[in-house]
């Protein structure tokens, strides 16, 4: 699916030359954040003098940049670059590589991942750190990295082990124990 | 004063001050690297051991763990793109992306030579200002303090990765996120929607862990070929490289330095500020900018510089008005009254002994850590090289407790999970992620001095000598950033007429 759509202004006199895009993420980001600093600056309206002044100022602010660069986003959209010539991965900005890795994302990815991060979790909210850490690692390395039974559980048991280790005994700082109490 | 110097030096190098020295190393390097777990957690864990001894030894401790802990904070910044610590956020932007090419070992070495210089600068900072403090911190108020913060907003072009425009934006998330809890002044719920966790507001932990973090632990993840990981093999050869870079940028490196230690000894203006500061204008000033994000070693350098300089320059309040600057001085300045220590005129006076042998434990604590840093980085840097789907299990626990540790609540992993999808949708679709930090970590500070100062002087604080001097800096700073993205505008137009673009 394409994330950019035609400029109607540009669409009409687009033969043979580069046409402007309307970028629709920054498009759909934009108008949120914008929707977000309109409601901060209502809610700022209801509170007293001191506790308002800043929040109001903020959101207002807040709202103008995003407004303008909403324009910016409508009516003048950067002209396409000319086709790039073919940078090695390497050399490209670490910012592009970013980008670029998370655009060639298939749903598939997503989905694994968030369901991965989601059941680790989950699971920390009801049984703690211990058996969550203990349960993803396991699982995460032996279904995901392909790793054996064996190195998979060793894995698991030496990092909750060294969790225990350093939060518990050496530090005493408290870590999630989750519904069941288990930490 | 030369005797008094020496003597102090005799009290931080006997046998206990030394042996608590070392403990206090060892547990500042294990605190830095874990992430969250932030140096005011340690130091108020630690102060129950000092009850009984000597200021100097107990000093020692606590002054040596909490050092270190920065100093180590930014390994895990270079390691994993996880900050170790809130103030070694501005180390992943550069500490990393060397790492990911292969220069982990070179990325150590100039983080660890930075750092060096930057707290012995902060150290003897703090001793060049014993004579002057007194004079010199009353100067500054509120007002001076708002000016400040304001400076550090104007690093926002620098830090916005192309789009001003898009980083003013992200800023103003940044500062109107920063208002989220009980308001300072009346007592009013400020964007809390009912939850009881969010009247402290949202933490800087939570956030730098999220937003910097977890793209990187998605990354690796979803890498199926490990084509994020080290592109090149890690080159541990390199640390020497990386402290001979340092070197190089000696100017960078004390102008860096100088940037930490006076902007550590504003109230409130945290390590946070100070690094992303150094790193704008390490970046303004550079003859390649456009290296920066993507591994420039002028960066690593700037941000390791102001992690430990700011150190000495968060004593100067500190000891001379017994004013902490954040809230790990806060601790500190708790281990002073336990101790028996008035912090203020008597620190500069009848404990001067004292006051000079703070100095003499960040300048020996520093080399303690140098050394045992150079010692762990061959095997640390060896990790680099462990597959990315290896780490996973390890970078989502710390992740996790990292956020946890901030206020021991649930809540905090909610906000950090939040702040990661926040991260990856900036990566996914090229908005930047630090403006929004920057704005955060500064829109408490602006609030509080600008409702100090209003206060006081309503609107005629604008004309105050140090704020019409801060005015002027942001003035030029402007006229810079107008000039630089002028020029970088006109070198490109040009480029493309010379290939024969369209333009």
């Amino acid at each position: 699916m394409s994330t950019e759509m035609i400029h109607p202004a540009e669409d009409a006199d687009a033969s043979g030359s580069r046409s402007r895009r309307v970028h629709r993420p920054d498009l759909i980001i934009t108008s949120v954040l914008l929707l977000v600093f309109i409601v901060a600056f209502l809610m700022a309206t209801g509170w007293r003098d001191l506790a308002a002044y800043f929040p109001l100022g903020v959101s207002g602010m807040g709202a103008i940049a995003s407004a303008s660069f909403l324009v910016r986003v409508l009516f003048f959209p950067p002209k396409p670059h000319s086709p790039e010539p073919d940078v090695p991965g390497a050399a490209k900005s670490v910012a592009e590589q970013e980008y670029e890795f998370f655009k060639n994302l298939s749903k598939r990815d997503w989905i694994t991942s968030i369901c991965w991060l989601g059941g680790f979790f989950i699971a920390l909210v009801i049984f703690g750190i211990y058996v969550a850490v203990v349960a993803f690692t396991a699982g995460y390395l032996r279904y995901q990295a392909a790793k054996s039974w064996w190195f998979s559980w060793i894995y698991a048991a030496v990092l909750g082990g060294v969790i225990y280790g350093i939060f518990e005994i050496t530090l005493k700082l408290p870590l999630p124990d989750g519904l069941l109490g288990l930490g | 004063m030369l005797d008094a110097i020496w003597s102090a030096l005799g009290e931080a190098i006997t046998p206990m001050s030394l042996l608590m020295l070392l403990i206090g190393v060892v547990i500042g390097f294990l605190v830095g690297i874990l992430p969250g777990l932030g140096g005011a957690v340690t130091l108020a864990l630690l102060i129950p051991v000092t009850f009984g001894m000597d200021p100097v030894p107990a000093f020692s401790l606590l002054l040596g763990m909490y050092v270190v802990s920065a100093i180590a904070g930014d390994f895990t910044s270079i390691l994993f793109g996880i900050p170790g610590e809130p103030t070694a956020a501005a180390m992943v932007l550069d500490g990393y992306p060397l790492n990911k090419k292969g220069q982990a070992g070179r990325a150590l070495g100039a983080s660890l030579a930075s750092s060096a210089i930057g707290s012995i600068f902060g150290a003897i900072l703090l001793m060049a200002l014993i004579p002057v403090m007194r004079p010199l911190i009353m100067s500054i108020s509120a007002p001076e303090l708002f000016a400040a913060a304001v400076l550090g907003l104007t690093f926002i072009a620098s830090l916005s990765g192309g789009s001003i425009h898009k980083g003013l934006v992200m800023a103003t998330v940044g500062v109107l996120l920063s208002l989220v809890g009980i308001d300072p002044n009346l007592g009013i719920e400020r964007y809390t929607f009912g939850s009881l966790h969010l009247w402290e507001g949202i933490g800087i932990v939570p956030v730098v862990v999220g937003l910097l973090g977890g793209a990187e632990v998605l990354q690796s993840m979803l890498d199926k070929d490990g084509e994020t990981k080290t592109i090149v093999a890690p080159h541990l050869g390199g640390i020497l490289v990386g402290v001979k870079d340092s070197f190089r940028h000696w100017w960078l490196m004390l102008r860096a330095s100088a940037i930490g230690a006076v902007l550590g000894m504003l109230p409130g203006l945290g390590g946070s500020v100070s690094q992303f500061v150094a790193y704008g204008h390490a970046r303004q000033t550079s003859k390649r900018p456009e290296e920066f994000g993507n591994g420039s070693i002028e960066g690593v350098i700037a941000a390791g510089a102001t992690t430990t300089a700011k150190d000495g320059g968060h004593l100067v309040p500190t000891i001379a008005f017994g004013v902490p600057s954040g809230a790990s001085m806060a601790v500190l300045l708790g281990a002073f009254l336990i101790l028996g220590l008035n912090p203020g005129p008597e620190m500069l006076g009848k404990n001067l002994d004292v006051t000079l042998s703070l100095v003499w434990i960040i300048v020996l604590s520093t080399i303690a850590a140098v050394i045992l840093g150079y010692l762990l980085i061959r095997p640390l840097a060896k990790l680099t090289s462990v597959t990315g789907r290896l780490l996973v299990p390890f970078l989502v626990a710390m992740l996790t407790i990292g956020a946890f540790s901030n206020t021991s609540s649930l809540d905090d992993v909610w906000i950090m999970l939040v702040f990661l999808a926040i991260g990856v949708l900036c990566s996914r679709f090229r908005w930047p992620r630090i403006p929004l930090l920057l704005g955060l970590v500064l829109g408490e500070i602006l609030e509080r001095y600008f409702t100090v100062s209003y206060s006081l002087f309503q609107f005629n604080w604008v004309s105050r000598p140090g704020v019409i001097i801060v005015e002027l800096i942001i003035a030029a700073m402007i006229l810079f950033t107008a000039v630089r993205v002028a020029r970088k505008k006109r070198a490109s137009k040009r480029e493309l007429l010379t290939i024969g673009g369209h333009v």
